[in-house]
């Protein structure tokens, strides 16, 4: 008798997971369905953004120089208890992880990937930043090629745990981490505004990023503890749309200036 | 025996969960994969016949790119199309603004500085004049590949010139609606030039 209710709980119990998964999960690989889609006409559509190593490798070829006070301190972390925050700060710390080991410094890539892994462990999440990694990572300690490749799977393999397993409340919040941290390490490479110098127009170019971004946070904008965030993030998307009216350069040097202002003051409260 | 049904119907739904996973782990095409780099934006999807779906990517100027998709066979012949959308914008003018800007304190390294609380420290205020604009955008997409005109060249390569965004189309076409399979988008990436910071051939298309 025990059994026999003990299995009707566990069917039904089977059968809540599936059904709760088929209203919130999308239903394939980070595929966010339309709202209006019919059952005969599914139109789902997947929004991806370019990992934050494509950025610090190209920095890297552009001479730009390794500057380990402009990472978030790893003595933060402790700071960071809500799940926004620690989301935010998953995503920044991953993305001062992929730095360190685009610029060859083993070192601090073994800090940064623990303070990571912390994070993850915090959240939840399995897969990216988990044992297996620290192996990989504790075998390649003295190989910075071995050591890029490890992180630039964890980060991959980290967003398509989130995608996978439907958290589209932590999705946006490390995509938009890592990516603030990657676009703040871009500025601050640039000595001097030169609107030819490469990593300024890659700046530039940073705006078509964000709009993925913000279409990544369509699953969450009714929810008011997402609000904070989008508005910033839209704030610094009407700087990006000025952009558009630019004929002769990819972007002046007020524009780069606004644009400088509103990402270095999100990423400050980011980390605070 | 009851215990043995239990533990098959758990494994059941613990399988269900995982089913969006696998798609990525098939491997698909193999031959078209050669030395770019599918980590960052490729993308992996269990469909159905008669489904429709996108993938909004971003590449970067002056990086060559490698796209193609490849779904189970059972899902017959799905077709797909990497369309570029030409964004057009109309700005209008929604208001002028009489703002204040908050110019804030910065340390050493030029970040701004916090307080206790987390909040910005005000250094100083300032009152600008400021036009707010209303930005009407209107996207009209260009075809650049269509698998079916250019079913000679199973893959599409470019590098494009400036940084843009693309968006691949797939159509699976219609059949038993019972049946789904995996439909994989790859976005392959390979740097240009630079220090070359990858040695050649060390990265990997296949995972």
């Amino acid at each position: 008798m025990l059994v026999k209710k003990l299995f009707f709980s566990l069917l039904i119990a089977a059968f809540a997971i599936l059904f709760s998964c088929n209203d919130s999960v999308p239903p394939s690989n980070s595929l966010l369905v339309d709202s209006s889609e019919t059952e005969s006409d599914l139109q789902k559509t997947a929004v991806k953004v370019p990992s934050p190593i494509e950025l610090y490798i190209f920095m890297y070829n552009a001479d730009a120089k390794y500057a380990k006070e402009n990472l978030n301190s790893i003595d933060n972390h402790s700071k960071y208890i809500s799940k926004h925050k620690k989301a935010l700060n998953l995503g920044i710390y991953a993305s001062d992880l992929a730095y360190c080991t685009v610029f060859k410094q083993n070192k601090e890539t073994f800090s940064y990937f623990s303070v990571t892994k912390k994070m993850a462990d915090e959240l939840g999440l399995t897969e990216g930043f988990d044992e297996k990694i620290v192996k990989r990572i504790d075998q390649n300690m003295s190989n910075s090629d071995s050591l890029y490749q490890i992180s630039n799977d964890s980060y991959a393999t980290a967003v398509r745990f989130l995608e996978q397993q439907g958290k589209e409340d932590l999705l946006p919040l490390m995509v938009t981490g890592a990516w603030i941290e990657s676009v703040n390490l871009a500025i601050k490479s640039v000595p001097k505004f030169d609107a030819n110098n490469e990593i300024v127009v890659r700046i530039a170019d940073q705006g078509l990023l964000l709009e993925n971004i913000l279409e990544l946070f369509q699953y969450v904008k009714d929810d008011p503890e997402f609000k904070e965030i989008m508005d910033k993030l839209l704030d610094l998307q009407q700087s990006y749309d000025k952009l558009l009216d630019n004929t002769d350069v990819a972007i002046t040097q007020k524009q780069y200036e606004e644009i400088v202002m509103k990402v270095k003051a999100i990423r400050a409260l980011f980390i605070a | 025996m009851k215990i043995n049904i239990i533990l098959i119907s758990i494994l059941t739904v613990v399988s269900s969960l995982q089913l969006f996973g696998q798609c990525e782990r098939k491997k698909f095409c193999d031959d078209y994969m050669e030395d770019f780099d599918y980590r960052s934006q490729s993308s992996y999807a269990k469909l159905v016949p008669g489904d429709t779906a996108s993938v909004n990517v971003v590449l970067y100027g002056g990086q060559k790119y490698r796209m193609f998709v490849c779904s189970d066979a059972k899902l017959g012949n799905i077709s797909w199309k990497i369309v570029q959308p030409e964004r057009k914008t109309k700005r209008t003018i929604e208001k002028i603004k009489k703002d204040t800007t908050l110019v804030y304190e910065l340390n050493e390294y030029g970040d701004y500085k916090t307080d206790k609380n987390g909040e910005l420290i005000i250094k100083s205020r300032q009152v600008n004049i400021d036009t707010i604009w209303n930005t009407e955008r209107i996207s009209v997409d260009k075809v650049l590949y269509d698998n079916k005109q250019q079913n000679k060249t199973p893959y599409f390569e470019l590098t494009p010139a400036k940084s843009a965004r693309y968006i691949v189309r797939v159509t699976v076409p219609a059949g038993d609606p019972n049946y789904s399979g995996c439909v994989n988008v790859y976005v392959g990436r390979k740097a240009i030039g630079g220090k070359n910071f990858v040695k050649k051939g060390s990265i990997s298309g296949k995972e």
